[in-house]
């Protein structure tokens, strides 16, 4: 169960963070000055036990890695909302429970960019008769023939 | 409470005149085409002497042209900034403002009719169309947008007071709109209308999305102020969320 949580974890890391902050390799890809460290009461850098992964790794095993003497407790860290272009600000919320995170949620991520593209609307090509419309919109009248044909009556009239 | 309408042979098209309970209506009539047929020498591509093959050919400078003649190559320049360089009066090789001489002459003579009191009234010419006021009281007025197959049905009717319907397209003409990118005609869309406030700018609108293909149907959806339809060469018709169909 918790092998899945991870794999999912790591994806979505990379769909809904979009700070370009480089990771470590084996550490995940948050901004480590905005964020508390994931085990206030470690000393030294904290180093994270969870390594993101893109695909379920059937030997993965849960790690766990207690830096203190005291029982893990469950935590819900906010983040900084940073800008992401086109999409309004980012931010996500993690909730951990020792340096094992639980889950990933987005406080806020704008789905629609600020100046949504739009575009015209398909539908079937419609056809009614223009018997009683006296003005019609549309080269109607620069056919060549058209004209020849009016001249010509213009010319008997 | 009289209507009045009247319809000439010019621009090498049909110009049409109707107006709604206007003092003097044979006069004004007269006057808008009249403005039409000196648009017509000053602007036409067709007439040897007009100003604007005179300014091409090099024998008058734009200042001793008709100041109109400046007017026009000044808004001209603007929209081709406006339009991302779609709407272009040197697209075929040679100065042509016609994209937005005709919607522009229709549209001063429909500010003259409103100056001159005539405050209901339609001015037609080649099917680009200004209107403004009503046609009867409580009445709109009503256009429709020809078929791009079917030269007696329409695919569409647009409604409203002050409408400016202007419509580009290759079911006339043949393939005529440039794209001043590649210089070969464009033909993907088979017919776009504009419909806006002020005929000349929708006149330019339409040209451009003819010019532009495809893309215009993401250009033409961002537009301020501007609604439209458009009808792509394999039958698909498209239209704006906006556009006040009847």
């Amino acid at each position: 169960m918790r092998r899945v949580i991870l794999w999912l974890v790591g994806t979505a890391i990379g769909t809904t963070v979009l700070v370009g902050v480089k990771a470590a390799p084996g550490t995940l890809p948050f901004d480590r000055s905005a964020e508390a460290p994931l085990d206030p009461a470690a000393s030294g850098t904290p180093t994270p036990a969870i390594t993101r992964t893109t695909a379920p790794s059937p030997s993965a095993k849960t790690p766990t890695r207690s830096r203190t003497t005291t029982a893990p407790v469950t935590r819900t860290i906010v983040g900084d909302a940073f800008p992401a272009r086109d999409f309004g600000d980012v931010q996500v919320k993690v909730v951990l429970t020792g340096d094992h995170i639980d889950d990933i949620i987005v406080v806020q991520m704008s789905n629609r960019p600020r100046k949504a593209p739009s575009l015209l609307r398909a539908e079937a090509l419609a056809e009614q008769s223009a018997d009683n419309l006296t003005n019609i919109s549309g080269a109607t009248y620069t056919s060549e023939a058209y004209v020849r044909s009016l001249r010509s009556a213009l010319a008997k009239a | 409470m009289t209507g009045y309408r009247r319809s000439v042979t010019v621009m090498g098209t049909v110009a049409t005149v109707e107006l709604y309970d206007a003092p003097d209506a044979e006069r004004l009539a007269d006057e808008v085409f009249a403005w039409l047929r000196e648009v017509d020498r000053r602007f036409s591509t067709y007439r040897a002497g007009s100003d604007v093959n005179r300014l091409h050919r090099g024998e008058l400078t734009l200042a001793e042209c008709a100041p109109e003649v400046s007017e026009v190559l000044a808004r001209c320049a603007e929209f081709w900034r406006d339009t991302d360089g779609y709407f272009d009066v040197y697209a075929t090789g040679r100065l042509d403002p016609s994209g937005y001489v005709k919607g522009w002459s229709v549209q001063v003579a429909s500010e003259r009719l409103s100056a001159a009191g005539a405050v209901n009234h339609l001015v037609d010419a080649g099917g680009d169309i200004q209107t403004r006021g009503r046609p009867a009281p409580d009445a709109r007025w009503e256009i429709g947008i020809r078929h791009p197959w079917h030269p007696a049905s329409v695919c569409a009717v647009v409604t409203g007071t002050d409408l400016a319907v202007a419509t580009s397209g290759t079911y006339e003409r043949g393939c005529h709109v440039v794209d001043p990118r590649t210089g070969r005609p464009r033909g993907d869309l088979r017919s776009v209308t504009v419909v806006g406030r002020d005929l000349g700018t929708a006149d330019v609108y339409a040209t451009a999305a003819v010019a532009m293909g495809p893309p215009a149907l993401r250009w033409l959806a961002g537009l301020d102020g501007y609604e439209s339809m458009v009808v792509t060469e394999e039958g698909v018709s498209y239209r704006s969320a906006g556009l006040p169909v009847a």
